[in-house]
């Protein structure tokens, strides 16, 4: 890439939608998808007149949990507001949502990748909301499905402190392991959970104050076309200014999936939502036990654990592959007080992965188990042929690794009578060897008979020991 | 802008279309009920706190699922205008 | 024959209990009263009678089999047609929603089902609750059955007709700031505007949220306790609905609520400009009995009351033109075919409201917009803290405020039409007190003529126990 001459700046409201069992305001099941229309709905999300919300307190929790994890502020003293606009898919006529006293503000994201990015990025509010139904437009028809009506939304806001695609991806891939680890949502981009919006702008570098312009670009669903937007208005922008012009302040939409916009024609008033306290719900009031009781129940965070990893001495690549991975973290944090951590940390990016990547972890699997193979590894009692095989045999069946590895006649051996008589077989066996070596013909054939020897031994035996035990016996 | 004006904007926001006729009519009348609610500005109001209007506080629910309506139910208020369930509209963007 | 004019719930339980009379009599006699009646008044907007006698029908059958008498067990009555009734027509007074047929029940159509109460159908009102006369109805004006040139009050007025001409026992309205008052104070009748919450709105076509409560309109305190003992109460669909322990018609008939007297509280603000003074006249005599009664009479100021009906007309209207938002052609109501969305939201709009609608969707659209919300919404706000507070620092005086409910009797139909105003300024004295959420009832206090006077008791939170108690002795 080459240089560049702007900075981005950019600023990202992010979607999430929450994976409770029922929907923020109803008691409609949230697992609508792949369903017939409108199968998922009731009165209040279908906004039948007369119909009232009632507000899902786990959804509530897990935004504050989210605050909590971003290092908000809590409003201790919340509430509900209406936010009015009037479109097809919007089934009350406004969204509830919140206006002045959001869950949380004034946080932060510790965002961070493989190749070395660290950088905060300043939350500025994260809100509860609802999402609205799905609007599919064929031919000269729009059918309305309000399945999704209702669904409890989180809304974060960031701060323009974003300043490279790098910086944007990392962002969206540490807030979607965020929310992940916290289980407030399942953040799958294919079904939609997750929707980011970009305000972006560009200024020569050095430059501190803000530009005096920003470009919106709404509904990107997924990390890889969120870079092709930021890459795609890069270009763009970076156009206009060079032609020492000023790009215009808009809203553009996706044209496709490669990440180029159009300027969307932004409809007159739409930006008088003429927002009030929602009447229908009551406050909400966090009281101290309860946001103790959050803030107790929040998980080691993505970037924490990758400083705990780094300082346990693994590399940056080690560590952030675990980070990234439930079941890879999980063995690892299970197990690392009890072996090698490096050594655990390699078995389980490498084979372990391997294995269970394609045939699954079986049930009767104790991951508890890696830490007595690594063990028998440190001891000396395993070479790493052995080691594989034990891993294979652990994950697809269960049992235990010295178990395994003794019923396999894997153990290290450093009995001299076993390896003597292994060494006679395989010079009896071998004469022409055993004669080119000793008349200097080939002083290479010791490394054939070594290698007789390892595989007879099925490699129990440590090869300095055979390559001295065979040399004397010559 | 005139109330005149602010009518009509607010017409827009509320997707009311007015006639001219009305426009003429309404104007007046709301202008003397707006005019009216400005008593209000006769009070000091600003050690008065308002945050939000209710003697309740975290009236909320766990988080347990009940039967939703029917599809059929769903979609009753629209029997000409649904299709296979969906509710349907001449297309809302344009191509 | 059964007078259903003049016959109350308490006297039918005792008929039915007596097998002096059956349910199907009862319902037929009320049928009779509505066919009798419709074509002068238009009360109704749907009727039920086939349902209504099936079921009555039912119970006949269940009293023989010995089940017990009370409540509203067996009891015809209406509901106001802001309320949604699964199957059963609802339409809010208005021509968008002229053809709509909900799909679920209204809490407290099902908890009146559920305790035997017949239904009859469904009564007119101003469109939306937008009035004080029901003259804004899309299916016409009802007619005051008192004096039928006259408008019932509003926007539950055609409960209040109903219940007048023995169309049902009671009805069900729904008062957002003296829609059950005010066609109580008009037609004879007692009008309860509850507690904020104690009954619960889920189903309720809204109006104001902050402000709508619903509650009965009935001949006499005695029933409108009957009836308060069956709907009110905590509802896990109504996030703001209240506790309660329905025990009232209990409690009034203890002899210690008997003999029990009050200090009774009668605003100065209440009697000044603007009050007719025949109605004047008729609410101090009310106000003279009660203290033969032995009640303590204080007088007290409200001296925000001047600020009440602008403060409640811009959070009202505010609410409103949230609420009728949703009312927007795509899954129910008016429909009409345009080539685009946009259009055909706003034709509906434009052709399923009222010009009163519009009108106030206008006004609470622009109290809301920004530029206009600090000066408006804002504002109305903090002066309902106010009011709230002032009705506090009242009741630390006083147990219970008197107040005409109306200023005037009912106005001639068509008599307000051009001056939208000055219809608004009816209603000042109910409904300064919806934005403050406290209870106060209506009950005839003495007639003029052919037409009756209503007096409204005023109490703190959750009072009701006190007002029906203090209303029954005036009327015991």
């Amino acid at each position: 890439m080459s240089e560049r001459k702007y900075e981005m700046v950019i600023g990202l409201e992010v979607h999430i939608q929450q994976n409770t069992k029922s929907k923020m305001f109803c008691r409609c099941s949230t697992e609508y998808f792949g369903k017939e229309p409108n199968t998922h709905t009731c009165p209040t999300c279908l906004g039948l007149p007369g119909a009232l919300p009632y507000p899902n307190q786990k959804a509530i929790d897990n935004i504050i949990a989210l605050g909590l994890a971003l290092d908000c502020s809590i409003n201790q003293f919340s509430k509900f507001d209406r936010k009015s606009y009037m479109y097809p898919d919007l089934s009350k006529g406004f969204q509830t949502s919140q206006h002045e006293l959001p869950f949380c503000f004034d946080g932060k994201l510790e965002i961070f990748d493989k190749k070395g990015l660290r950088k905060s990025i300043r939350i500025n509010r994260a809100h509860q909301e609802e999402d609205t139904g799905k609007s599919v437009h064929k031919d000269d028809k729009t059918f309305l499905d309000f399945n999704k009506s209702g669904m409890p939304l989180i809304e974060i806001v960031t701060e323009p402190d974003i300043n490279s695609t790098q910086e944007v991806s990392a962002f969206a891939k540490c807030l979607k392991k965020t929310v992940e680890y916290l289980g407030v949502s399942d953040a799958n981009m294919e079904k939609g959970q997750m929707r980011f919006e970009v305000n972006m702008s560009l200024r020569p570098f050095g430059e501190e104050a803000l530009p005096d312009y920003k470009v919106e670009v709404k509904n990107i669903g997924s990390i890889s076309v969120l870079e092709k937007v930021v890459e795609s208005e890069y270009t763009r922008q970076s156009q206009i200014l060079d032609r020492n012009e000023v790009p215009v302040q808009e809203t553009r939409g996706l044209v496709n999936m490669t990440g180029l916009t159009q300027s969307q024609r932004v409809k007159e008033n739409s930006a008088d939502y003429r927002y009030f306290p929602e009447p229908d719900i009551p406050v909400i009031i966090t009281s101290d036990e309860k946001l103790k009781s959050i803030q107790e129940s929040i998980p080691e965070l993505p970037y924490q654990k990758l400083d705990r990893y780094t300082q346990l001495g693994l590399n940056l690549e080690i560590s952030t592959t675990l980070v990234d991975d439930e079941i890879k973290f999980q063995a690892f944090d299970i197990n690392s007080r009890d072996c090698d951590p490096k050594k655990l940390a390699n078995l389980i990016v490498g084979k372990y992965t391997q294995v269970y990547s394609e045939f699954g972890l079986s049930k009767e699997f104790e991951v508890s188990e890696l830490a007595s193979l690594v063990s028998l590894q440190t001891e000396g009692k395993l070479n790493s042929d052995a080691v594989d095989i034990v891993v294979e045999n652990l994950v697809r069946s269960g049992g235990k690794a010295e178990d395994i590895a003794q019923e396999n006649n894997l153990i290290m051996s450093d009995n001299t009578d076993e390896l003597k008589s292994i060494i006679e077989k395989v010079i009896s066996e071998n004469n022409k060897a055993v004669e080119d070596f000793k008349s200097g013909k080939n002083p290479n054939a010791v490394g054939f008979l070594i290698g007789q020897v390892m595989k007879e031994g099925k490699g129990r035996f440590d090869a300095t020991k055979v390559r001295e035990t065979i040399t004397q016996s010559l | 802008m005139s109330r005149k004006d602010d009518i009509a904007h607010v017409a827009k926001l509320a997707k009311l279309k007015l006639t001219d006729q009305e426009l003429e009519d309404f104007v007046p009348q709301i202008e003397s009920i707006l005019d009216y609610m400005q008593v209000l500005n006769e009070l000091d109001l600003d050690l008065v706190d308002f945050k939000y209007n209710s003697m309740l506080n975290n009236v909320t629910r766990d988080d347990e699922v009940k039967e939703s309506l029917t599809q059929e139910e769903a979609v009753s208020g629209r029997v000409n205008t649904q299709t296979d369930g969906a509710f349907t509209l001449n297309r809302v963007v344009k191509k | 024959m059964i007078d259903v004019k003049t016959l109350t719930i308490q006297e039918a339980n005792q008929m039915l209990a007596n097998n002096e009379i059956t349910c199907v009599e009862l319902t037929q006699a009320c049928i009779d009263a509505i066919e009798s009646n419709e074509s002068e008044i238009n009360a109704f907007v749907t009727t039920t009678f086939d349902l209504a006698l099936e079921k009555a029908s039912k119970i006949d059958q269940e009293i023989a089999e010995g089940h017990e008498v009370t409540g509203v067990y067996g009891i015809p009555y209406s509901l106001k047609d802001a309320y949604v009734t699964k199957g059963i027509k609802t339409t809010a007074g208005s021509k968008i929603l002229e053809n709509y047929v909900p799909a679920y029940d209204a809490a407290v159509y099902k908890k009146l089902d559920e305790a035997g109460a017949i239904l009859l159908g469904k009564t007119n009102m101003d469109s939306f609750g937008h009035g004080s006369s029901t003259e804004n109805s899309h299916f016409g004006v009802t007619c005051n059955p008192l004096d039928t040139s006259r408008v019932p009050g509003g926007s539950s007025g055609g409960s209040g007709a109903a219940v007048a001409y023995g169309g049902g026992l009671f009805s069900i309205g729904e008062d957002t700031g003296g829609s059950n008052r005010a066609p109580a104070s008009f037609c004879g009748l007692v009008g309860v505007k509850p507690t904020y919450g104690l009954v619960s709105r889920y189903g309720s076509i809204a109006y104001a949220s902050s402000y709508d409560t619903v509650g009965p309109i009935t001949k006499t305190i005695q029933d409108a306790t009957i009836v308060m003992d069956v709907i009110a109460g905590k509802d896990d669909y109504d996030a703001t609905s209240i506790e309660s322990d329905n025990d009232y018609e209990k409690f009034i008939n203890k002899e210690d609520s008997k003999s029990k007297r009050y200090k009774i509280g009668v605003p100065e603000e209440f009697f000044q400009e603007g009050i007719d003074p025949e109605v004047k006249k008729v609410i101090e005599d009310a106000i003279e009995k009660y203290r033969e009664l032995g009640h303590e009479i204080i007088d007290i100021n409200l001296p925000y009351t001047k600020y009440a009906v602008a403060a409640y007309y811009v959070i009202g209207l505010s609410e409103t033109s949230s609420n009728l938002n949703r009312l927007d052609g795509i899954r129910y109501g008016l429909d009409v075919e345009t080539d685009n969305w946009e259009e055909k939201i706003t034709q509906v709009r434009t052709e399923g409201f009222t010009p009163e609608t519009k009108r106030r969707i206008l006004i609470g659209t622009y109290t809301l917009s920004a530029g206009f919300a600090d000066q408006y919404y804002n504002k109305a706000q903090k002066v309902r803290e106010l009011l709230k507070d002032q009705f506090q620092n009242a009741f630390e005086q006083v147990d219970i405020i008197l107040t005409p409910t109306m200023p005037v009797l009912p106005p001639v139909i068509g008599e307000h039409d051009d001056d939208p105003l000055k219809m608004w300024l009816m209603d000042a004295y109910t409904c300064s007190i919806n934005p403050v959420g406290i209870p106060a009832i209506s009950l005839p206090a003495g007639s003029i003529g052919d037409l009756s006077v209503g007096m409204q008791l005023i109490g703190p939170m959750e009072s009701e126990k006190e007002l029906f108690n203090l209303g029954m002795q005036f009327q015991s």
